[in-house]
Order: structure tokens, then C-alpha cells, then sequence
């Protein structure tokens, strides 16, 4: 799987990617190409279907229509050379709750990579849960636990890591851990990070992607330089919101 | 495959089954030493049939049900079900080490059952004793253990189905008394829960108290059971979304 790795221009693509539920379209025709290392932000308001896109492209749910590959190989249905090559922060959980964090994470490294105590420990570090390594998760604060599920995500640096609302309840540091992970795993490790949130980045520290999900559609995406403020991200993205209201006319489309 | 039943054991650490699992055999045999010294001549075969049938054959395939409910469901519960799809193991391996722990745990309460039998009938003083039925009790208490497991792959569907531990518990609790209506004449044999009840009535009912011969009409059920259950377990677990919907 290296060798697939090394070889592929991009890390994810999305080919008319749709997902149908109770007759509604959650997701339709959503086309995505996300280069290799890179730092995509997947935006949208709740509901608007960046979840299902997300564990779509992690091959955790079937596409209705389309197709989402991960450096090349179709996700859905893939082996575990393919999918191991995932890391996956569901907004909710991604933890057990009767085990301390530090159990937590050799149970994330084992099924992951095999146990390797340095990993558990790299993950810790970034995430700053040192201090909380012999605490039970289950009574953990909410913050806490969304830095512990991204770190049971991020152990063994995957290829690919998909964090689905990881600010949702942070703190000021918090914030600060997460930003300091996505420099570390992107730059330094070469891992492409996605990331889907309702709320814009912060201020960035290194240029990034972002792409825009309106009632299931895909709007649009731009690229951000590094350094934007979040009133300049927020502008852009409201540019790009209203740049693609006139084709959601058909979102409530029968599946 | 190690790692895996390993990380399972681990998961089950510091939850109130793996207490459950301890405590049941243990009360369960105490509480059945009852019945056999109301009697003024009891002997060690009145207790250990007495014991097969409720604790063997009612209770341990009742707690192993739950366990089976609780490792399956609760990856969807805890939101961890992706960290495992997205792992170095197939499915199948997945689904192998989670049935291993809930025959492995099966097997603990088996042996916490046998020891707390043996001790407490030893205690009582009860006439009879020989190693031949200490023995045909072991291996009998051993396969209705083996023969309860059978069932474990469809609570796991229903886990899987769910995507939760409530169905798969419910259906957990109340099938072991299948067993008690197949007995009545009420059920099928081929049904996978009344599979250990069936075993131990046969056990019993034999002259020759041979064990191998009282598996003759269980096995073929339960072997059919393991494996049409597993093979839709695996189909289940690597065809359903890990999380519904809206």
C-alpha cells in the first residue's frame, strides 16, 4: 500500500458522490479531488450533509451513487491495506468509556498499527493528554474526550485522517492543541487531513483548502493562504455560499 | 488474531458484565447446593444435575448471551465501530476474536462453576463421590459451554442490525428459556437456544451417561447454527453502514 501511496497525485477522490436516505438525498454529485498531504476544510451549516460525506469518503457507509477512493482504491468494501490507511474522529464517541485514556490509545494503536508504546505516546503529546493518561474516558470533559477520540484517529500517523467536528467544544487551548496536530501530521508526516466543521477555520497558520457543502451539494471550494484572518475566511465562504444558491434549487429531490 | 482477543478481554475490563460473568456460576452453584440438601441422603449426582440444569444449561448460556450483545453493540454505541472497520484486520478476524472472548468468558464461568461445585459439595458432605462423575460433569459443563456459543452469532446480528446492545440483550435474556419450552414440548430443536437445555436432558436421561452420545442431536443444529450465523455476521458487519442515516 506504500507503494500505491507514494505513486498517487491525490489522496481522495469523489466521483458524483450521492448517498440516499428514506427516499432524500443526503449528499448528491459531490465531486472532490484532495491532494496528497494536504489540508482540506470541509464546510457547512448542520445538516448539511458534511457527516455523510465524510464517512462516505472513510468507507464507512455506501455510496448510492458515484464512487469515493482513497489514494486510488475504491473505499467501500476495501481490505484493511486500504483502510488501515484511514484515521476517522466521528463527531460523537470514537472512545470507550470504561477503559483510562491510556488504555484507550494502546486499544486505538493495537487494531491500528500493532501496539508501539512511542505512537501512544507521540499522540498523547499532541494532544495534550499526558496529564489525563490514567483518567477513565467516560469521566473525561467533553473537550477531553474530543481530544481523545482524535487521538485514538491520529495513532500510527494514517495516510489519510478525517476529523468530523474537532472543535466542537474546545477551549482556547484546545483549539491551540488542534491547530499545533494539523501543522505536525500535515507537514511534517505528510498526512492529509480533512476536516468537517460548521464553523470556518481560525486564523490559519499554513494554507489550506476549503470546500463548501450547501444542502447536500457541493458549492465550490478556494484555496486559503496562509495567514488569513477568520473574518477573510468567513468573506470568502460566504462568496462561495452565495455563488452556489441558485443551483440548490433541487435539493428536496425524491431518491 | 492474538492481539485482537487480547484488545477484546481488555475492552471488557471495568464493566459490570465482566463482574456478572465472576459472580453468576459462583451464586448460581451456591444458590442450586440448596435443593439437594433439603434431602436427607443427598448425593454429589443429585447436586451436579440439579447444577447443569440451571446453571449450565439456563444461566451461563443467559450471561454469555449478554456478553455477546455488549462486544457486538457496543462498538456502535461508543462510535469506535469505525475505529475497527478501519483497522489492519479483516472482518472475519474481527468477528472471530469477539466470538473467542464470549466462548473464553463462557469457558471462566464454567471453570468459576465446576470449582464452586465442587468445593461446596465437598463442604456439604455429600455421599457418593467418585472421580468418574466429577469428570463426565467437567466435560458435560465444558460442551454445554461450546454448544450455548452457538448462538452468539445471531444476538451479533442483531447488534449489528441495531447498531446498538438493547435488542441484541433482550433477545439474550428471554431465548436461553427456550430451552425450558423445548423441555415442555413447546419449541423446535432446531432452535440454537434450547441447544444446551436439550444437551444436559439428554446427558441426564442416558444410562450411559456418555456425554458424546448426548451431543448426537445437538451437533448437527449447532454446527449449522455457527456457521450460517457467522457468515451473515461477517456479511452484515462489511455490507452495513456504521452508523444510520438520518
Amino acid at each position: 500500500m506504500r507503494g500505491v501511496v507514494d505513486s498517487m497525485e491525490y489522496a481522495i477522490e469523489a466521483i458524483g458522490l450521492g448517498k440516499v436516505s428514506a427516499h432524500r438525498w443526503l449528499i448528491r454529485d459531490v465531486n472532490l479531488r484532495i491532494s496528497r498531504s494536504a489540508l482540506y476544510f470541509l464546510v457547512a451549516p448542520n445538516g448539511a450533509g458534511k457527516t455523510t460525506l465524510l464517512r462516505l469518503l472513510a468507507g464507512l457507509s455506501r455510496a448510492s451513487s458515484g464512487t469515493a477512493t482513497v489514494f486510488g482504491r475504491q473505499v467501500w468494501g476495501a481490505g484493511p491495506e486500504v483502510l488501515s490507511q484511514i484515521g476517522f474522529a466521528p463527531a460523537d464517541g470514537g472512545y470507550y468509556p470504561n477503559l483510562t485514556v491510556d488504555q484507550n490509545l494502546e486499544v486505538a494503536a493495537a487494531v491500528r498499527r500493532g501496539f508501539d508504546r512511542q505512537a501512544i505516546d507521540e499522540a498523547a503529546t499532541i494532544l495534550d493528554l499526558c496529564p489525563l493518561k490514567g483518567r477513565r474516558a467516560g469521566t473525561l470533559s467533553k473537550g477531553q474526550k474530543k481530544r481523545l477520540a482524535i487521538a485514538c484517529a491520529l495513532v500510527g500517523y494514517p495516510a489519510v485522517l478525517l476529523l468530523d467536528e474537532p472543535y466542537a467544544n474546545l477551549d482556547a487551548d484546545g483549539l491551540d492543541v488542534v491547530e499545533e496536530l494539523l501543522s505536525v501530521v500535515c507537514a511534517r508526516h505528510g498526512t492529509t487531513v480533512v476536516i468537517a466543521s460548521a464553523l470556518p477555520p481560525n486564523d490559519l497558520g499554513r494554507a489550506a483548502v476549503v470546500g463548501v457543502i450547501d444542502q447536500g451539494r457541493f458549492s465550490g471550494e478556494r484555496v486559503l493562504a496562509e495567514g488569513l484572518t477568520q473574518a477573510e475566511v468567513r468573506a470568502m465562504l460566504r462568496e462561495l455560499m452565495a455563488g452556489s444558491s441558485g443551483g440548490s434549487d433541487d435539493n428536496s429531490d425524491q431518491g | 488474531m492474538i492481539t485482537l482477543i487480547k484488545v477484546e478481554w481488555r475492552k471488557l475490563s471495568h464493566t459490570p458484565l465482566l463482574v456478572a460473568s465472576v459472580m453468576a456460576p459462583l451464586l448460581g452453584s451456591l444458590a442450586v447446593l440448596i435443593i439437594p440438601l433439603r434431602h436427607s441422603r443427598a448425593i454429589w449426582f443429585d447436586y451436579i444435575a440439579t447444577n447443569l440444569w440451571l446453571t449450565h444449561a439456563l444461566l451461563i448460556p443467559l450471561v454469555m448471551g449478554l456478553v455477546t450483545a455488549y462486544v457486538f453493540g457496543r462498538e456502535y454505541t461508543a462510535g469506535t465501530a469505525a475505529s475497527l472497520r478501519l483497522s489492519r484486520f479483516t472482518v472475519w478476524q474481527v468477528i472471530l476474536a469477539k466470538c473467542a472472548t464470549v466462548l473464553g468468558i463462557g469457558a471462566l464461568m464454567t471453570g468459576i462453576a465446576v470449582i464452586t461445585t465442587f468445593v461446596s459439595a465437598m463442604a456439604a458432605g455429600f455421599g457418593g463421590f467418585y472421580w468418574e462423575v466429577v469428570l463426565r460433569y467437567v466435560s458435560v459443563s465444558l460442551l454445554s459451554c461450546a454448544v450455548a456459543a452457538c448462538s452468539a452469532p445471531f444476538v451479533a446480528i442483531v447488534a449489528i442490525w441495531e447498531r446498538g446492545a438493547f435488542a441484541a440483550s433482550v433477545l439474550a435474556a428471554t431465548a436461553p428459556l427456550s430451552g425450558v419450552l423445548l423441555m415442555a414440548g413447546f419449541a423446535s430443536r432446531l432452535n440454537p437456544w434450547g441447544l444446551p437445555m436439550l444437551f444436559v436432558s439428554r446427558f441426564l436421561s442416558l444410562v450411559s451417561r456418555d456425554p458424546l452420545q448426548a451431543m448426537k442431536p445437538v451437533w448437527p443444529t449447532a454446527v449449522v447454527s455457527v456457521l450460517v450465523g457467522l457468515m451473515v455476521t461477517a456479511l452484515m458487519q462489511s455490507r452495513t453502514d456504521i452508523q444510520s442515516e438520518r
